[in-house]
This record gives structure tokens, C-alpha cells and sequence, in this order.
């Protein structure tokens, strides 16, 4: 008989708990406002105004922390990412920017977790980014210095050919000479003009 | 015959210094011109010479794979991946060979002993040791392509580096170039299975090996392009390989997708030998398996092998 | 002067001499060379069949003695640059009776060195794509080019002060060979007549070709060593390879023409041209290029040893006190001490004592390109053992074949063309005839024939 007693007294009381506990989750409840950015493009940064008030709509909270996520899939595979995170002001206005990377329609999730809660609150939308045809990751390596190029291994090399040809074409002027000795009678004008 | 009129070298007429001073051919600049000019005249086919020839021999580009691989909007796809050593054990979990070689060794039909990707155990500070699994790092000012002289190894729009082995002449000076020790040579007869004598040759597909080229990891761009993951990420059974898209900004290991740029920064991506400024396409993740529950101190990890050797019976192989 | 035309007819008795008699043991010597040559055909088949696996190259150590063997060709070729156009355009009379030797040496080294990175490659089948689909930013390439521009240059410049000598072989050996000669040197002496006009041609195009030659040559080798210091490898990663490839190359240069003056001197009974003080003269360059060399390797190994990054300390023990010491100290000791304490010491400073030098210098230069190539690739890039290398019969026969063909082409050329310059010799002794006369004589042969002997 006591013991029916004291455990009906624990149930009680429990239930009390929870009914405030609950009560007082259900007094902290926070109202998520987002106001999602505009025409959005690949490449341009992309703001979502979130502002973090009670319930009632009567206080802001600030200093809550604010996470980003979005819907991606990626090689078949699909899932949540995290995208950015912001800090509410004293207005409970945080910006969450990110840069979006892929066009098409984008699930949005904007997640406050309470201190002293388990459930986080959170707001779900979607918006389309447009695409773009340019690259944004633009690989670099080495450096551009203008007129210093392979160009001058080019005319080193160019340069280098002609003079070996010039001696080239003397070896056929000594040839050239070695006939016109043989045959003294023809005679040749740059024998009259060159030798002076 | 005296002396002096003997020979035309200036340098041995030594008394007289008028002649000295005129070490040069005295000429008229009107033959001088001509002699340059019939010299430029000759010079100049040969620099016509090699595209003459290249226009000649070439029924297609030979470096050519098709279009590059291209996000939703035509963006060109930038691959990357990101390794995160928090998850890899080597493979010492599992009790197997590292998983990550053995399926990048049967997709391609890597001849024995080449390992691709390959597990390096490194030790850290305290006699700890992690391991490394070791891809090609396409790097992005990468030395290897830098110094082939015929152009076999090339970067890709998608900023993989891939190597023809129509073109490649052994030369391997690509190999004492890279700083990784990610590129194998092919010595003798390739030890292969036979179905890989069935394989349609591609850039993208070094299947089948050819004797006397040099090969390495390609991130399986023919994969990648048609949104799949190539055999290393698809094989590690803790997920420690993501395969990603840095033009997207995105990567996945097969079952967790995240924002690569973000997940680099937030775990303090670092890249292998960064100092030397090759720029590559790989970043780590430090840790040493710790997530799967390794040890630092444990030992021991099963040695990779190939699964033809049998049949490869009486081909010659080579030490690594 | 009566003096002058016999002693020039003995000079040029003694360098037809060669040409015209051909001994038993000249035949012997060619079919050894031969043998040696067959034989290394027959590995390199080998090779070809089997695929590079013949040899004891890995991909860890991807290159080996070919790749040596190249390098030290290369170099022995600056031996021709040194003698013939350096100390021409210094105007060093006592280079004459040395030239030829030295500019026959440059060509047949420039072709073997050439050979020997076709014997290395994977696939000589390909070798046209290095003309059709060529690089210029690669080292590789500006090897090729530089290679060619120099032997196109060399072969110039080896062909052109020979003109008047291939003249005199024409004139004077009709009749003594066969035919087909003759008409190669009618060919090749490109109707030399000794006109003032084909003087000045040949003088010009000499001079030009001196000059130019010295650049394309000291190019030749740095972008050889580039092959190496373009990489990131910590033994080669290093700004000063250019300059100590090419001291290098200079010095093995040097030497290996000494050897050669030394043994053709023997063979051929050159005592009376080539004198103890050439020997002693090019002993000097040697010890010069050795306290050169000396100074490269303390630059190089103070510097890197004093810091001792990651690879270098790996490097350092392997060269120093582990598998490759006894290479490096007898390439620093037996090659850079010892020969020019021999050259510079009185007792030894003699024609053995500086052959014996030249020798040591000529082996432990090999031996440095060797352990270049070798330890360079050996210090591990990650966390592996380091690998080694020894190099299979393949190898050692296919290099013996090139020395025996290094050999074989210079012996050929001694039987075609005349090993020493004659004309530049017999021009030399007379200025030094003329000079060493009372003053008046030089002035009495100053004015000059219009048009003759001015460059």
C-alpha cells in the first residue's frame, strides 16, 4: 500500500516536470524569420537575412548561433553540407553569406540550436541559383614576365643556325676560288672588286 | 714560301699588330648581307620542320579524350580529393591488404609492382606512425609535365595530369623529376591479365599497359566524368578518401558529402612537401586512424598483391 | 731556307706516315675493338627484345650507367673546345700539334655521348616524336638541340683547318692509296689551291667558328646538367650544376686528350712535334681545372652540408661514410688531389707522371657521374627503404661497346685523315724560326703581297 503510494507520488511529480519543463520550452519557442536573398547567380555572394525572435514576436535573441545548410549531391551521392554560420545582433538579425557553387534549385536550412534545449529550430526554403559559364577556380602555376619566353631560345637558336651557315657558304667559296685558280682566263668581277 | 703567307689563321700572325687589331673578316657589309640572308634562307626550314611533320602524322589528336568532364551549368569540373587520416588504418582493421590499392590495381590492371595509390606508414614524433595513402598529386605546376620533351604527360581543363603512352618515349626524366615517387615504368613485358589485352587504349584508361612508357594514377577521369568514384574512393571501407570538385566546391567519400573548401579549413588541410610549389591537387587531413579506432603504436599491415601473378607466370618483373 | 723545307718534309712524312702504312697490330687492334663492339650489339638486342628490365635500373633508380656513360661523353667532347678554339683565340702557339687530336676527340665523343640516350630510352621506336612533337621547355630537348648545334659546329670547326691539309694529302699521296681516297680528299679539300682569296675564305669562317663555338660548348654541357638540376631532388637541387658540370667537363676534357696525345705520340713516333712541354702545358691546365673542381665540390658540399635539409643529410651519409664512399673519396682523392700534386711536383712532372695523372682524372670522372646519377635518385622522396642498384652485364657490355666504338672511330680517323695539323705546325715552327733570328728579318718580311695573309 505504501509503496503503490510512493510510486504514485514519483509519477506525479514527474509528470509535473515535464509539463513544465515541456510548458517552458513550449514559453521559449523561438520564431525564425528568413528573408532569403535575390536573384542569385553562381559566383556572387548570396545573403539570407535571418532574424531570431521569441515566440510572442516581442524580444530579439541575440547572440544565438546560426548554421547554413543546403541539399547537395555530389557523384550520387546526396546529403546535407553546411554552408556558413552568423551570430545574431542585439536586433536578432544575423546575415549568413555564402558563396553558391552550383546552379539549380537549393534546399535551405537555417538551424538555431538553443542552449538549453535538444531540439533545434529551424526554417527550411528553396532557391534557385542560376549558372554561369565562367570559371571560377582559375589554376595557376608559373609566372607571366612579358618578353621573357621560350621565344628567345627560339632566336638564340635561330642566330646560332645562320652563323654555322655563313661558314657553311665560306667552305663553298673556297671551292668557288679553287675553280677560278684552274681556270685563269675567266675572270670573275669579285676578283677585280673584293681583294682591295 | 715564307712563313707568313702560309694559312689564313689570324691567331698565328702574332708580330704584326695592324693585322692583330683586324681579328675579324674585313668585308663589305653588302656581302655580309647576303651571306645572312642565304644563311636565314637556309636556316628557316628547319623550324618549319616539326609542324610539318606533326600535321603529317597525326590522324587525331592522340592526346585528345573527348569533351572535359562539366558541372550542371558547363562549368569544367575541377577534381580534387581530400584524404582524411583520421580514418585510415592502413587497412589494418580489416585485415586485408590496403583496399584502396587492391581495387585501383584490378580497375586498371596495374601491372605488378605498381602501386598506384600507395599506403606510405610515416612516423610521427613520439615512434607513433600513420599512414599515408599516397595517390598521384596532380599537381597543378607539376614538374613531371614540365620536363617530358614530347609532351606525353599533360594537364587536363579538369587539372588532372594524364600521360599518352602512344607518345611517351621511356626517356624518365618525368620519373626522377617528381618529388612523390608516384610514377612507374613499365621494364620489360607487362605482367597483365589477359582481359586487359581486350581494352580499348585511352588516356583515360592506360589499360593495356605498354612496355617502355611510364604510368601512374589518373584519378579515373573517365569515371569522374559520368559522376562516378573512382576505384580508391569507392573501395576504402572507412570512408577516409573524398573525391571532389573544387569549381563546385563540393566532395564526397561515397556516403558523406561536404563543402571542400570549408572542410578544408576547418581541419587544417595540409598538402604533401607544400615547400617545393608543385601545387598539388591532394590534401590531407592529419590524424592517424584514431576515428576507426587505431592505435597510434599499433603495427603490422598486410603487404599488397596482385591477383595475376599466377597467370602472369614467366613475364619478367622488376623491383620497385 | 734549307732548314725549314726538311724539316718540313719530315713533318709531313710523319704525319702521312699513318695514313700510308698500316701495321699487323693495327688490324689486330681494330678486330679486338670490333669484337667488343659485336659483343655489346648482342646485349643491346637483348635489350630491345627483352625490354629495359635487362638492366639493373628500378623505378626508384630510374637511370644508370647509360645515362653516366652519356654524361661523361659529353664531357670528354669540351676537349676539342678547351684546346683548339680557347687557346687558339688566346693565340697559345704550342696548341698546334695538338689540335686535331683534340677536335677528332670532340666529334666521336659528341656521337657517342648521343648514342647513349637512345640506348636508354623505353621506346627508340619513338625517337622521331622528340622532332615532331618536341618541347622547347624541356630539358631533354635543348639537350638535342644544343648536342646538334655543337657537333654541326665541331665538325665545322674540325673540318675546316684540315682544308689545306687535305690539299697536301691530295697533292702528295696520289698514287701511294687507293683511289677512292684520293677522291676524298679531292672531295673534301674543296679545291684548296692556297690562294690569298681561299685564305682569307678559311680564315674568316675559322675565326667565326672559334669564337662561336666556345658559347655553344659551355651551353652544351649546362643544359646537360640541367637535365639533373631541373628536378627536386635534393642532391641536384642545386643553382651551381651548370658551372660545375662544365669545369667538369673542361677537366675529363683535358685529360683524356693527354692520354691520347700520349699513346699516338708512342705509336706513331710524334716525339719531335709533340714535346714533353705540351705535355706539361696541358699538365698545367689539369692542375688548373682540378683546384677548379676542388673549389666547386667544397662551394657545393659546405653549403648544403652546413644546413643539412631533410634528403641532404640521407645524402650526405651515403656519399660520405656509407655504400658510396668509396666511390667519392677515390673520385675526391685519386681524381682532384692526387693528379695535380703529380703535375705540380718536379720528380713527377714528367709525360708518365701527368698520363698517369690524366688516367686517375679520366676514372675518377666516370666515377663521378656515376654516383651523381646513382645516389641522386636513390635518397628516398617518402618514407620507403632506400633502394640499390647495380648495373647487369646488359649494361657493362653495352657501355664497353661505346668505348671500344670511341676508340674504333678515332682509330679509323687516324687512317683517313692526318693527326696533326701540318700546315698550323709547319706555320707555327716558322714563326718561332723567324722570331728566334735577329729582329731584322721580321721586319724584312712585313710588307705583305696585296691581298695575302690578312684576315
Amino acid at each position: 500500500m505504501k509503496s503503490l503510494v510512493g510510486v504514485g507520488l514519483a509519477a506525479v511529480i514527474l509528470a509535473t516536470t515535464v509539463f513544465v519543463v515541456g510548458g517552458s520550452a513550449e514559453a521559449a519557442h523561438v520564431d525564425l524569420n528568413v528573408a532569403p536573398a535575390g536573384e542569385l547567380t553562381v559566383g556572387s555572394p548570396a545573403e539570407t537575412q535571418v532574424t531570431l525572435l521569441t515566440a510572442d514576436g516581442a524580444r530579439p535573441v541575440a547572440g544565438a548561433v546560426l548554421t547554413l545548410y543546403r541539399e547537395a549531391s555530389f557523384a550520387g551521392t546526396t546529403g546535407e553540407v553546411e554552408m556558413g554560420r552568423a551570430i545574431t545582433d542585439e536586433n536578432g538579425v544575423a546575415v549568413l553569406s555564402y558563396e553558391p557553387r552550383a546552379a539549380g534549385e537549393h534546399q535551405m536550412r537555417v538551424e538555431y540550436l538553443p542552449t538549453d534545449a535538444t531540439e533545434p529550430e529551424e526554417a527550411t526554403w528553396s532557391q534557385s541559383v542560376a549558372g554561369t559559364t565562367h570559371q571560377l577556380h582559375q589554376s595557376t602555376s608559373g609566372i607571366q614576365v612579358p618578353g621573357l619566353n621560350v621565344w628567345i631560345l627560339m632566336a638564340v637558336l635561330a642566330t646560332v643556325w645562320t652563323i654555322l651557315l655563313s661558314v657553311a657558304l665560306r667552305v663553298i667559296a673556297i671551292a668557288r676560288d679553287g675553280r677560278e685558280v684552274d681556270m685563269p682566263e675567266s675572270v670573275a668581277l669579285e676578283d677585280v672588286k673584293g681583294t682591295a | 714560301m715564307t712563313g707568313r703567307n702560309d694559312g689564313g689563321s689570324g691567331a698565328s700572325d702574332r708580330d704584326d699588330t695592324s693585322r692583330e687589331s683586324a681579328q675579324l673578316p674585313t668585308v663589305s657589309r653588302r656581302s655580309v648581307l647576303r651571306l645572312f640572308g642565304m644563311a636565314a634562307v637556309g636556316a628557316a626550314p628547319l623550324i618549319l620542320l616539326p609542324p610539318v611533320l606533326r600535321k603529317a602524322s597525326e590522324t587525331g589528336r592522340v592526346e585528345s579524350r573527348g569533351e572535359p568532364a562539366t558541372g550542371p551549368d558547363g562549368r569544367i569540373r575541377q577534381w580534387t580529393m581530400i584524404i582524411d587520416l583520421r580514418f585510415c588504418d592502413g587497412c589494418q582493421s580489416q585485415g586485408t591488404p590496403p583496399q584502396c590499392t587492391t581495387a585501383c590495381i584490378e580497375g586498371h590492371f596495374a601491372p605488378e609492382p605498381m602501386e598506384w595509390i600507395q599506403i606510405f606508414e610515416q612516423e610521427l614524433p613520439g615512434d607513433g606512425t600513420q599512414f599515408i595513402p599516397t595517390p598521384c598529386q596532380q599537381c597543378q605546376n607539376a614538374p613531371c609535365v614540365n620536363v617530358c620533351p614530347v609532351g606525353a604527360t599533360f594537364h587536363t581543363p579538369e587539372g588532372t595530369v594524364l600521360i599518352d603512352q602512344d607518345r611517351c618515349i621511356g626517356c624518365r626524366i618525368c620519373m626522377a623529376a617528381c618529388p612523390y615517387d608516384r610514377r612507374f615504368f613499365n621494364w620489360g613485358d607487362p605482367p597483365v591479365p589477359p582481359e586487359a589485352l581486350l581494352a580499348d587504349y585511352s588516356t583515360e584508361h592506360q589499360v593495356p599497359a605498354k612496355k617502355g612508357t611510364v604510368m601512374k594514377c589518373d584519378f579515373c577521369p573517365d569515371m569522374a566524368r559520368t559522376g562516378t568514384l573512382p576505384y580508391c574512393v569507392q573501395a576504402c571501407p572507412n570512408g577516409a578518401i573524398y573525391y571532389g570538385d573544387i569549381e563546385e566546391d563540393v566532395a564526397t567519400n561515397g556516403s558523406d558529402i561536404v563543402t571542400a573548401s570549408r572542410f578544408l579549413s576547418e581541419n587544417h588541410a595540409y598538402q604533401l612537401k607544400e615547400d617545393f610549389g608543385t601545387k598539388p591537387r591532394v590534401y590531407y587531413v592529419a590524424g592517424h586512424g584514431e576515428a576507426v579506432g587505431r592505435d597510434v603504436y599499433t603495427e603490422g599491415r598486410q603487404p599488397t598483391e596482385w591477383p595475376w601473378i599466377e597467370r602472369a607466370e614467366g613475364s619478367r618483373t622488376w623491383k620497385r | 731556307m734549307e732548314e725549314v723545307s726538311v724539316w718540313r718534309d719530315r713533318l709531313e712524312q710523319t704525319a702521312l706516315a699513318p695514313i700510308t702504312k698500316t701495321s699487323v697490330w693495327y688490324f689486330v687492334w681494330v678486330a679486338a675493338l670490333l669484337a667488343i663492339i659485336g659483343w655489346g650489339l648482342y646485349a643491346y638486342s637483348v635489350q630491345l627484345r627483352d625490354g629495359l628490365v635487362e638492366t639493373g635500373m628500378r623505378d626508384r633508380i630510374s637511370w644508370g650507367l647509360y645515362i653516366t656513360t652519356f654524361v661523361f661523353f659529353i664531357g670528354i667532347s669540351h676537349a676539342g673546345t678547351l684546346i683548339s678554339a680557347i687557346l687558339r683565340v688566346s693565340q697559345a702557339p704550342w696548341r698546334t700539334p695538338i689540335t686535331r687530336m683534340a677536335e677528332f676527340i670532340t666529334v666521336v665523343a659528341l656521337m657517342c655521348g648521343a648514342l647513349f640516350v637512345i640506348i636508354d630510352l623505353g621506346r627508340p621506336d619513338r625517337l622521331l616524336n622528340v622532332i615532331i612533337h618536341g618541347r622547347w621547355q624541356s630539358p631533354i630537348i635543348w639537350d638535342v638541340l644544343a648536342i646538334t648545334t655543337y657537333l654541326t659546329a665541331s665538325t665545322a670547326y674540325l673540318f675546316l683547318p684540315m682544308i689545306p691539309d687535305l690539299a697536301l694529302l691530295r697533292d702528295r699521296l696520289a698514287g701511294r692509296v687507293s683511289r677512292w681516297r684520293i677522291w676524298l680528299y679531292s672531295l673534301l679539300s674543296v679545291r684548296w689551291k692556297g690562294s690569298a682569296e681561299q685564305k682569307r675564305s678559311m680564315g674568316s669562317a675559322i675565326t667565326v667558328a672559334m669564337i662561336l663555338i666556345i658559347p655553344i660548348a659551355v651551353s652544351v654541357h649546362t643544359v646537360v646538367s640541367w637535365i639533373f638540376a631541373m628536378t627536386l631532388r635534393a642532391p641536384w637541387n642545386s643553382t651551381i650544376f651548370g658551372a660545375f658540370f662544365v669545369a667538369g667537363a673542361l677537366y675529363s676534357g683535358v685529360a683524356a686528350l693527354i692520354i691520347l696525345m700520349a699513346i699516338l705520340r708512342k705509336v706513331y713516333h710524334l716525339e719531335e712535334y709533340l714535346k714533353v712541354k705540351h705535355f706539361i702545358y696541358l699538365g698545367y691546365l689539369l692542375a688548373t681545372f682540378a683546384l677548379i673542381m676542388i673549389y666547386a665540390n667544397i662551394s657545393e658540399f659546405t653549403v648544403t652540408g652546413y644546413k643539412l635539409e631533410a634528403g641532404e643529410e640521407f645524402h650526405f651519409r651515403q656519399l660520405f661514410l656509407n655504400e658510396y664512399a668509396g666511390f667519392f673519396w677515390f673520385y675526391a682523392l685519386a681524381g682532384l688531389v692526387l693528379p695535380p700534386l703529380l703535375i705540380l711536383m718536379p720528380w713527377t712532372r714528367n709525360i708518365w707522371g701527368i698520363v698517369a695523372a690524366s688516367v686517375l682524372v679520366v676514372a675518377a670522372m666516370y666515377v663521378e657521374r656515376y654516383y651523381i646519377v646513382v645516389t641522386g635518385l636513390r635518397v628516398p622522396l617518402m618514407p620507403y627503404d632506400p633502394s640499390s642498384y647495380s648495373p647487369s652485364w646488359v649494361e657493362i657490355s653495352v657501355v664497353a661497346a661505346g668505348f671500344a666504338l670511341f676508340a674504333l672511330l678515332i682509330t679509323l680517323f687516324i687512317k683517313i685523315f692526318p693527326i696533326i695539323a701540318v700546315w698550323e705546325v709547319v706555320e707555327e715552327h716558322e714563326s718561332e724560326e723567324l722570331s728566334s733570328a735577329a729582329p731584322p728579318l721580321v721586319t724584312q718580311s712585313a710588307p705583305e703581297p696585296a691581298g695575302g695573309g690578312n684576315l
